[in-house]
């Protein structure tokens, strides 16, 4: 049986090998992925380019641009002096928003009677940037409001104050956590792939015919086909992960070998899923299309964008179908909460029970392929 | 070179001609091949606008009230009048609330230190404590603000308000109430167009796996002949694809479609061409089906969700993710199509987008034909 199984295994390798281009991308481009999304990730969101009609020309009014403009998610880039140029600034995606400060706008500030407004305009084709622009912009001039009213009031403002705080990433910053995902998401996609050909790659090309008159066993043929994808995403996996740690420096507060350990059981179960993907389907183009679409339900309920807990019910107990909600749990317990094997039994037991079945599936509609 | 003029283009024509026929009736006969042009953009975009809806509409909240006032529970009933924040069992201490927030039941706690009442009514400052998950950021700012912003109504209702010197008031313009979807599928309808696009390089790496190809060599049919034929084929099923995708988001996610029809599908073809050239152009260099995905998915699919400005803004301080953006055609579609759909621009706003993609798919047209006509040498 070793001796079977070490024939397909050199044969899957030098096939795979002599694909130079399909090897070197599968090594070369998840190590740039990871650097290119770390870095447009990492950064939060800053600089958002607005643009102020100041009507007024007051010292309240240069206030108010100032303290817009040293707020970290804004810069006041453009000054335009009436709404038309501000608004074609907005339509050539040069400036993401307009505060618009009335004339006269100081006097009215100092009567009794009038409340004058800002007029904050946001475009709202990017939701992200309008959001964190509208709270920028409301803070900074809020944050004047209350000083002003302070010094009225002599003392604290009353009413509810909310403290927040947030627990296990205090600064509340992005990077951690979307380059963990990143890490779970790439070693994920680039696995699936490479397994998804195996077994349709044959038929496609026809040389399943041969393969099925040697005396190769079902459970063989599917550990010499899985060998491949199991390398390449270990390797890309470790690669990828010293990335995280040397230029990002994502925290790892756990232990590695546990999370290299844990990645290996990963990765056969989702090998498992790819290789049955791989004996249903009658094409690679077929292959390839359900992988797409695997992979684009694996990032909508892994919790990979939204967190599971806030997906309806009935999608929360389909999720756990899937080993990316499970692996993504484990990675992000041991970098960055420092769990151990012991708070991560839930999802290694599922793993464990979803790579045993997909295993017999695969082996099962293999039967039928073959025969 | 074909002899006389009139008559060499004209058997040329036939030949591009041989060449459509048969890759329509290559794409008709493959069930799969033609879900991959035709409907792929459709179903993909229907998956993906589910995967980027950011709104958090609903979150659970474990108190602590140390406080036990009826300002207290005052408060609580104006947090969870609407029905988005609801509350878990009243927990006695800070340990418990972790646990509950370790398993993921609970979104926040929020703890209401003793005294709260009084404090509210003497008016003074009355604090509490709210603490959030860190590992997910994202749900985590939507809740302290929804939590934020119905404390603050309700602060300012018991209190009243000081007189303030001046208000905000905001107005967003395209997507008033911002919904995440409104912005999104617009976005992402360059995301799924590159699936037709992989499918016309497919087409060409199929026919070197299969080995059809070598056939086709042999056939008196021109590299710039066969390569145009491809791109027509491709290039006109990608724009009913378009179509079905449009269906899709303006009558399933009810987006607002306030351009021009004829504009969007014009500059759609702009953008598929683009992005076929390209495609063209890569699968000149490779010889396999899964090494034709691969590269597509790895170096225009994965790169586009997060480095086009699809979700987060483009770095412009940052030359590098700045130039790496403008390489990519998604990037310009992205603004297109959101511009046309939402903003109801025209192409005289967009001229440089519009541009650079016509540019760059020429280009990679005619280096991809140098390139064919070598190999048919």
């Amino acid at each position: 049986m070793i001796h079977r199984l070490a024939a397909l295994i050199v044969k899957e390798l030098i096939q795979f090998t002599r694909d130079r281009i399909l090897l070197a991308m599968a090594l070369m481009m998840p190590i740039i992925q990871i650097y290119l999304l770390g870095n447009a990730i990492g950064q939060d969101i800053q600089n958002i380019s607005i643009a102020v009609i100041d009507y007024d020309h007051s010292s309240l009014s240069r206030e108010i641009i100032q303290a817009l403009d040293n707020t970290k998610e804004l810069t006041v880039d453009y000054l335009p002096g009436n709404l038309a140029e501000a608004r074609a600034l907005v339509n050539a995606g040069e400036a993401t928003g307009i505060v618009v400060i009335p004339p006269d706008f100081m006097e009215d500030t100092r009567s009794p009677t009038d409340v004058p407004q800002i007029q904050v305009i946001l475009d709202g084709t990017n939701t992200f940037t309008a959001g964190r622009a509208l709270r920028a912009a409301q803070g900074a001039v809020q944050s004047l409001v209350k000083d002003a009213q302070v010094s009225t009031s002599n003392g604290a403002l009353p009413g509810i104050r909310v403290y927040a705080e947030a627990l296990f990433n205090s600064t509340l910053n992005f990077q951690d956590d979307a380059i963990t995902s990143q890490l779970a998401l790439i070693t994920f996609q680039i696995t699936s792939i490479v397994a998804v050909m195996g077994i349709v790659r044959e038929r496609d090309i026809g040389t399943i015919e041969m393969l099925t008159i040697t005396p190769l066993k079902r459970l063989e043929l599917i550990g010499g086909k899985a060998i491949t994808p199991f390398i390449i995403g270990l390797v890309n996996f470790v690669l990828m992960f010293t990335i995280t740690q040397v230029v990002f420096g994502v925290p790892q507060r756990g232990s590695f070998l546990l999370l290299l350990g844990l990645t290996a059981l990963y990765l056969i179960c989702e090998i498992g899923y790819a290789l049955t993907i791989s004996t249903i389907t009658r094409s690679q183009q077929q292959a390839i299309t359900v992988v797409f679409v695997w992979a684009m339900f694996a990032m909508m309920l892994s919790g990979y964008l939204v967190s599971v807990a806030t997906l309806p019910p009935a999608l929360q107990w389909i999720s756990w179908l899937i080993p990316l909600r499970h692996y993504l749990g484990i990675v992000r317990g041991v970098m960055v909460r420092g769990a151990g094997i012991g708070s991560l039994l839930p999802e290694v037991g599922s793993i464990l029970g979803l790579t045993v079945v997909m295993l017999y599936v695969a082996q099962r509609t293999l039967s039928r392929v073959i025969e | 070179m074909a002899p006389g003029g009139h008559l060499g283009l004209w058997h040329s024509l036939r030949r591009l001609l041989s060449v459509i026929i048969k890759e329509y009736k290559h794409i008709w006969f493959d069930p799969g091949f033609l879900f991959l042009t035709l409907f792929s953009p459709a179903v993909l975009l229907t998956l993906l606008s589910y995967v980027f809806s950011f709104d958090v509409e609903y979150a659970t909240l474990a108190v602590i009230n140390r406080d036990q006032s009826p300002q207290s529970f005052d408060y609580l009933r104006a947090l969870t009048a609407d029905g988005d924040i609801t509350l878990t069992n009243p927990v006695a201490n800070y340990d418990e609330a972790i646990k509950l927030f370790k398993a993921g039941d609970v979104d926040a706690v929020l703890v209401i230190p003793p005294g709260f009442g009084d404090h509210l009514e003497g008016r003074e400052e009355a604090p509490v404590n709210l603490v959030v998950d860190g590992t997910d950021p994202t749900t985590a700012v939507s809740v302290m603000s929804s939590v934020e912003g119905r404390t603050q109504a309700f602060s300012q209702n018991t209190v009243g308000v000081t007189a303030a010197p001046f208000e905000v008031r905001n107005r967003i313009w395209f997507n008033p109430n911002l919904r995440s979807q409104h912005s999104m599928v617009p976005g992402l309808m360059a995301l799924v167009l590159i699936l037709p696009s992989m499918a016309a390089a497919l087409g060409v790496t199929r026919e070197k796996e299969v080995g059809t190809y070598e056939t086709m060599v042999t056939t008196p049919i021109r590299g710039h002949e066969y390569l145009i034929g491809k791109l027509i084929v491709y290039l006109s099923l990608g724009l009913v694809s378009t179509l079905l995708a449009l269906a899709v988001a303006v009558y399933w996610f009810r987006v607002p479609f306030r351009g021009g029809l004829g504009v969007y599908m014009l500059l759609t073809a702009d953008y598929l061409f683009a992005l076929m050239g390209y495609c063209l152009l890569l699968a000149n260099f490779i010889s396999s089906q899964r090494a034709t995905t691969s590269l597509v998915l790895l170096t225009l699919f994965i790169p586009s969700f997060f480095l086009t400005g699809l979700t987060f803004p483009i770095d412009k301080s940052s030359t590098g993710s700045w130039l790496t953006a403008q390489a990519l055609p998604t990037t310009h579609f992205i603004t297109i199509s959101r511009a046309v759909m939402l903003k109801a621009l025209g192409v005289a706003d967009l001229l440089p987008d519009v541009t650079i993609l016509g540019v760059g798919g020429a280009l990679s047209l005619v280096v991809s034909i140098l390139l064919f006509s070598k190999k048919l040498r």
